[in-house]
């Protein structure tokens, strides 16, 4: 089910949220609980049950596994130790993801080197499979640790599939939210967080529905539909799309921030206004944040651990591999390694940069940051090689420039140049509203406060009410056809 | 302001707006859809050709023979082929028509009415990934819920245009329906009016040469190729004879991209000659195509090239090729002359 659809809004969320205070209220806590993870797991399979099995098995394997762990179940002294099990419980979650998201991957590739003809296995990624799988490795891993314990299956599987959080993150540790179920305080209705929740899932809908949908119809004809695009095009492409997917995605995350703050959850926080960002190791401490949190203890910090001697270097090496790793993570395909391997290098360069201590100047620093985002995200949405090639080459190719054709009055000098006037996003299925969109963009990224910051200072007045309500109202007028969420397919 | 408060206010927001923007759409009707509410001067006359065209053919059984078709279609005067076969005929055409919607129609026709011939008007758009956006009529795509339909901003948007227009514009609009109406075709005035200046033609002429131009479609859709073959299988299998139109574009149109465009057209009438059902064809820089005078806009031919058109289809003769698996060689000719640079604008 989606966040941007009618049966989400008015059917699925409300009710939800009734019966489990309802049930709360009446003092039947397991019961609110066990309506919780139900209704997540309606949520989840309304999209396809047939991977409600998944999650189940997934679910119930590695609540055994860490529960051996943490030594609950006797049998651990005499077959197997705790280290073992950890790397059970990680070869059977990283062989789920490998199998349903990268085996065909691996074969075509297998294929292409060897000239050989293995099938391919056409699997449907399972909704999720990518963040549940994440979330449970990271609680193996603290269980090993001895910095998370969880006694009851129920409550194991209200943290791993509670519905603000499942599909598309916030990734969530264990450690921070099972003290929020299991306090009394938050099974009582909280009129601070209900309004605020509105507040913020309101405005998470309106980012969706209205900004990155509209960024969409451009990012989606420059990249898919368009045999070749001129320089304006190119830059309205990319650009559409950076903003198409930080709206999708931090649209989400308010979505879910909200909807959790109405069962009085906290979610934490995933991103912090990321194209404000003056370089790159600040624009990963602001971009999906749970994600940066998640490679740094997770794959980094071992990393860097099972070195000798660790020197700058080494670290710097251990960086690399993680962000191609984390790349790879995002989807199965060559883009994502150059993504993640374009954003580890320009990790390593800023982080010898700083090591340096040379200056550079605030806005020319975010300009190359921004640009290079920008450019590196053309490779996150590319589907092929010759598509990135495609966008990439005209951003900056100076054969194929047409300016838009009311500037041809002033400037019709620039046809010496060879610079050509015309409808200059007709490729794109643009036009001067693109322009002006990109301009939109640009101010609410850089100029106004994020949702998280206004939550931090936010005031119940008139003005509020009417902003939220607007924004609510605006979005649903505007749903027509819900699409889905970009980070969906991750 | 209460927390509480602040909630119930929210609450009143939304359930106030909300069924207000619903309840106005719906009696507002701007598509016609449901024509709960026509009331003169506020909303009678809609904006939406496609559903006012549906709606025309919906209420009136009288027709033997439909033309389905983009905005070159709306230009065909039914009368010319009622002339020709006897049959009443309506223009169902409309802006941006493609295969998808027409099959569709065909489908509707032949489930609703009992037609004898359908003529199909169609640009290379039409069967590439090009949308138009263009609304389909409801009884023609029954999947779209009630609910989103109406809860809608661009039909909000649409409804305060039409009792705009019906407020501002409401003679034109009821002249422009009653044409719409009584023949299905586009009435452009202002063609009329310069048949009685050369000096108004010649300067149309010279606005011609120097007017924007675009190509729409980029790749070929086998979605919509498929379609065109259920059209053809669907009229076979009810006795309906079928006739699949390319209609002439200027010169100019057919030269845009180096003619890279145009070499592709050729290509898709080739197969779907071959493959698919015969095509006339009438981009052959026939003397239509070179000439700027027989066109209301370098893509929209003009009132007097209809009878030309129907010559070819009816008599043989004019302009125009018919394409048929025995002579797609003519299309290899055609492109043979573009490879040399022999087939040139006069």
């Amino acid at each position: 089910m989606l966040f941007n659809s009618y049966e989400f809004i008015f059917v699925f969320l409300p009710l939800s949220f009734f019966v489990y205070f309802y049930l709360n209220h009446k003092r039947l806590t397991i019961a609110s609980k066990g309506w919780l993870v139900f209704s997540s797991l309606f949520f989840y399979s309304w999209w396809n049950i047939v991977y409600l099995p998944l999650i189940l098995v997934s679910v119930l394997f590695n609540f055994t596994i860490a529960k051996t762990i943490v030594g609950s179940i006797d049998f651990k002294n005499k077959y197997l130790s705790k280290k073992s099990l950890l790397k059970i419980g990680l070869v059977f979650n990283i062989g789920l993801l490998v199998y349903f998201k990268y085996m065909d991957f691996f074969i075509s590739n297998i294929n292409t080197a060897f000239g050989s003809d293995m099938g391919l296995l056409y699997l449907a990624l399972p909704l999720a499979i990518s963040f549940f799988t994440l979330q449970q490795i990271a609680f193996l891993i603290d269980s090993y640790e001895g910095l998370a314990k969880e006694k009851l299956f129920l409550d194991y599987a209200v943290f791993v599939t509670f519905f603000p959080q499942l599909i598309a993150g916030p990734i969530v540790h264990h450690k921070e939210m099972m003290p929020q179920f299991a306090s009394v305080k938050n099974k009582v209705k909280n009129y601070n967080n209900i309004a605020l929740g509105l507040f913020i899932f309101s405005i998470g809908l309106f980012k969706k529905v209205v900004i990155a949908d509209t960024f969409a119809i451009w990012a989606t004809a420059g990249f898919d539909t368009a045999i070749t695009l001129n320089l304006l095009e190119a830059w309205a492409t990319s650009i559409s799309y950076t903003f198409q997917l930080y709206f999708d995605f931090s649209g989400y995350t308010d979505m879910a921030i909200g909807a959790a703050l109405l069962f009085n959850i906290k979610l934490p926080i995933n991103f912090n206004s990321p194209f404000k960002a003056t370089g790159i190791i600040d624009f990963w401490q602001r971009w999906h944040i749970t994600l940066t949190s998640f490679i740094t203890a997770y794959i980094y910090t071992p990393l860097v651990k099972s070195f000798k001697n660790l020197s700058i270097h080494k670290a710097m090496v251990a960086t690399l591999i993680t962000f191609l790793i984390a790349g790879l993570w995002h989807g199965a395909s060559w883009m994502f390694v150059i993504f993640g391997g374009l954003h580890g290098i320009a990790l390593v360069v800023n982080n010898y940069w700083k090591k340096s201590k040379l200056k550079i100047n605030k806005i020319l620093a975010w300009f190359i940051t921004f640009n290079f985002v920008n450019i590196a995200f053309i490779f996150f949405r590319a589907k092929e090689w010759s598509d990135a090639i495609k966008v990439l080459g005209s951003m900056f190719s100076l054969d194929n420039i047409v300016l838009p054709d009311r500037l041809e009055y002033k400037l019709s000098f620039l046809s010496s140049f060879g610079i050509e006037f015309g409808t200059w996003a007709e490729e794109i299925s643009g036009s001067n509203w693109t322009a002006i969109w990109i301009i939109i963009g640009f101010t609410l990224v850089l100029i106004f406060n994020n949702s998280i910051q206004r939550i931090n200072n936010f005031q119940f007045n008139y003005r509020t009410v009417s902003l939220t309500g607007f924004a609510f109202i605006f979005s649903i007028l505007s749903l027509g056809k819900a699409s889905e969420f970009l980070y969906f397919n991750f | 302001m209460k927390t509480k408060k602040w909630i119930r206010t929210w609450i009143v927001i939304v359930i106030v707006v909300l069924p207000i923007v619903g309840g106005f759409n719906y009696v507002i009707d701007p598509y016609g859809e449901n024509n709960y509410f026509n009331y003169p001067g506020i909303n009678e006359i809609k904006q939406d050709e496609r559903q006012l065209k549906f709606n025309y053919l919906y209420n009136n059984n009288n027709y033997e023979s439909v033309i389905l078709g983009n905005s070159k279609g709306t230009i065909i005067d039914p009368s010319v082929i009622k002339k020709f076969t006897g049959l009443e005929t309506y223009n169902a055409s409309f802006s941006a028509g493609t295969i998808d919607e027409f099959l569709e129609y065909t489908k509707w026709l032949i489930n609703n009415r009992n037609i004898k011939q359908l003529f199909i008007v169609f640009e290379y758009y039409a069967l590439t990934e090009y949308n138009s956006n263009g609304r389909m009529p409801p009884k023609l795509r029954p999947n779209t819920s009630f609910k989103s339909d109406y809860f809608s901003f661009s039909k909000f948007k649409s409804s305060i245009k039409v009792i705009l227009n019906n407020i501002t514009f409401i003679e034109d609009l009821r002249n422009e329906r009653k044409v719409y109406l009584d023949k299905g075709m586009r009435y452009y005035t202002k063609y009329f009016e310069r048949q009685n200046s050369i000096e108004k033609q010649l300067e149309h002429i010279e606005f011609l040469k120097s007017a924007k131009i675009t190509w729409l479609g980029k790749n070929i859709s086998e979605e919509r190729i498929n379609n065109l073959k259920e059209i053809v299988t669907l009229c076979k299998e009810n006795n309906i004879e079928l006739f699949l139109l390319q209609t002439p574009s200027s010169y100019r149109i057919l030269n845009i991209n180096d003619r890279k465009n145009y070499r592709k057209l050729l290509s898709l009438i080739k197969t779907i000659a071959l493959e698919i059902h015969p095509v006339y064809f009438f981009n052959d820089f026939n003397y239509i195509n070179n000439n700027l005078k027989y066109f209301l806009d370098n893509n929209h031919f003009n009132y007097d090239v209809n009878e030309l058109i129907f010559e070819r289809v009816f008599l043989d003769k004019g302009i125009g090729l018919k394409i048929t698996p025995n002579n797609a060689y003519k299309i290899d000719t055609l492109l043979e002359l573009e490879r040399d640079n022999k087939l040139k604008e006069k």
